[in-house]
């Protein structure tokens, strides 16, 4: 043999011994995992019923619940979890959280010590989840000179001065330092009593872009009617269409509205979803008055807002005739085209 | 039009049993009534009764000529006070001691008329006016109804599943199935069978999501035999509407207090029987 062949056989040798220890670890891993859900599943099986007679139906407290090792106290966290997001009856949160508190502290404190920051994410959400209120309060205290890595930390960490009370959700709001998200900041602005949202209200040009967008949906989608001024007075001022487009969107689900003419100009905007926003607002008004503005928009470029005229029309007292006559005298076949897609939606409603 | 003529029993026999054909599908009884004079005011003539009558009820002579019969569908007792409040202002009666009458529910659908005009009219009933007489017809077996249970997480399901078991009707009995997901549901054949169907499942689910279960559910012959509860945590009155709109009939939105549900689920069970 030369000298490269015995190199070669070397070189295969060793992989085929990596190959192996390789195998070996993951069919390990497989073991443990396999092992840890057994486990997981042999503590629900075994306690899920007396879990359902404690939290639901008045039984007894068992010792048998108290989760013993990491496998169980995982199991009995997915199985707490499910029910504080499922399904309760009066005292079955305040068992949970004494629960959490007495038999899972410990393994939450761990975690928030962790430096792996995924952990420390975990330990904060079930932190809040089970309001660990002890366990926030001296979190914070380690955290109060650190810096904190990333957005998502941050959010957490004021949810948790919100539960300890160093906080309010306004206050975090109106707060510079913090560059939440949108969804964030929705969050903490459904936290929020009207009189507090009066508040953001009249310092609405303060805020940042996503607490503008999550305040003008919250307002929306609490159908508070009194904000209508506001926002119609707002749409004449805004410079960014996205903002515009949310404040239509608002303006909507509040779903009141006196008079329209301060979003007639909408119906010509430069923005499709302006125009088809504007066209859902006025279609809401009696056909009399509102189809010399909506027949026009079954002519427009988009689909969207040729749909949402058509429909518009359609679905009031004699709109489906109108839309006929419409057809007959049009020449536009884009218009034609959708008022026959229209009719035929009307057919098979 | 079955209110247009004063039938003899044994005529009204026929028309009586094409009535009952009704009774396995529709939630009410049929009223049987008894009407009779015991005033010289309180007698009126044939055509005067079928002037009164609705177009759907049956009135017969009384075999031994002691008064008239009234057959209405879809009448409990309510119902048959509410008509004899109609009868009192149609023919102007002051006097109260005008008519004796016996009444019934019939809920049992192979039961003869005969026999009920029979056995009403040697009841031991008593001097009041307005008796209610009760027979082998009035009570019927315990009616099944079904449940599904189409819901993702095992544990919620069970909770449900151990609610729903321990509750006890009157006049129901209840057939609960639990069930993966939406695929499996509707392979089961389970939701065939005339029999009214509470469903409860969750929107989303795996395999076929719960949406699409409530698009098969109403796109099926008799689709109102179903009754649609949607457990979901979306929140938004967008999805509110939607999911009306589409035929669900409650949605639940999670996490949701038990005791609600199950008030809910009592109450609607409760509206299939006809009082």
């Amino acid at each position: 043999m030369t000298v490269s062949s015995i190199t070669l056989l070397w070189i295969i040798l060793v992989l085929l011994t990596l190959l192996l220890l390789f195998s070996v670890y993951l069919t390990v891993l497989r073991l443990l995992e396999k092992r840890k859900l057994a486990n997981e599943k042999n503590y629900i099986d075994r306690t899920k019923h007396i879990w359902m007679n404690y939290l639901f139906y008045g039984g007894d407290w068992d010792e048998q619940l108290i989760p013993d090792g990491p496998h169980e106290t995982n199991a009995t966290e997915k199985l707490l979890i499910n029910f504080l997001n499922s399904v309760y009856v009066e005292g079955t949160r305040q068992k949970i959280y004494l629960f959490a508190n007495t038999y899972l502290e410990g393994y939450y404190r761990k975690m928030l010590r962790s430096p792996e920051w995924s952990h420390r994410m975990n330990g904060l959400y079930r932190t809040i989840d089970f309001q660990l209120v002890a366990l926030a309060e001296s979190h914070l205290k380690r955290w109060e000179s650190k810096k904190v890595a990333t957005v998502e930390e941050d959010y957490y960490l004021s949810l948790l001065k919100i539960m300890t009370c160093k906080t309010t959700a306004l206050h975090i709001i109106k707060d510079d330092e913090h560059q939440f998200s949108e969804h964030q900041n929705r969050a903490l602005l459904l936290k929020l009593e009207n009189s507090q949202l009066q508040d953001l209200v009249q310092n609405y040009s303060f805020l940042s872009r996503p607490a503008k967008l999550s305040l003008i949906d919250v307002i929306g989608e609490k159908n508070y009617v009194e904000y209508q001024e506001f926002l119609m007075s707002q749409l004449q001022l805004e410079e960014e269409s996205e903002i515009r487009i949310r404040i239509l969107k608002a303006i909507e689900m509040i779903g009141f509205y006196k008079d329209y003419s301060s979003i007639l100009p909408f119906l010509e905007s430069d923005y499709w979803e302006e125009r088809m926003l504007a066209a859902r607002l006025i279609g809401t008004f009696p056909l009399h008055e509102s189809k010399g503005y909506l027949l026009p928009l079954l002519e427009d470029s988009s689909w969207w807002v040729r749909s949402t005229a058509a429909r518009s029309v359609a679905k009031q007292k004699n709109g489906t005739e109108l839309l006929l006559a419409y057809k007959d005298s049009t020449q536009d076949r884009f218009a034609i085209e959708i008022i026959e897609e229209q009719l035929m939606r009307g057919v098979f409603a | 039009m079955v209110g247009r003529k004063l039938y003899w029993v044994d005529e009204a026999e026929s028309i009586f049993s094409l009535i009952q054909g009704a009774l396995e599908r529709s939630k009410a009884p049929i009223a049987v009534v008894f009407i009779k004079p015991l005033t010289e005011e309180a007698k009126v003539e044939n055509e005067e009764v079928l002037k009164f009558i609705r177009n759907s009820d049956l009135v017969f002579h009384d075999p031994e000529k002691e008064g008239w019969w009234a057959v209405l569908p879809n009448s409990g007792k309510k119902e048959v006070k509410a008509f004899l409040k109609r009868l009192k202002s149609h023919f102007s009666l002051e006097d109260v001691h005008a008519y004796k009458v016996l009444y019934t529910e019939v809920r049992d659908s192979k039961m003869s008329l005969m026999e009920v005009v029979k056995i009403m009219k040697s009841s031991n009933f008593d001097e009041a006016l307005v008796n209610y007489i009760e027979g082998p017809w009035t009570i019927t077996e315990k009616r099944t109804i079904k449940v599904s249970l189409i819901v993702n997480d095992k544990i919620v399901q069970e909770v449900l599943h151990r609610s729903i078991s321990t509750m006890d009707f009157k006049n129901f009995l209840v057939d609960v199935h639990l069930f993966e997901d939406g695929l499996e549901f509707e392979s089961s054949e389970w939701y065939t069978s005339a029999n009214h169907h509470l469903v409860v499942l969750d929107d989303v689910l795996p395999k076929k999501n719960g949406i699409e279960v409530v698009h098969f559910l109403r796109n099926q012959a008799s689709h109102q035999k179903f009754h649609i509860f949607m457990l979901t945590d979306r929140v938004s009155e967008e999805n509110l509407i939607n999911a009306y709109q589409m035929g669900i009939d409650e949605v639940i939105h999670k996490p949701f207090n038990l005791r609600l549900f199950e008030a809910l689920f009592r109450r609607t069970i409760e509206r299939l029987w006809f009082e």
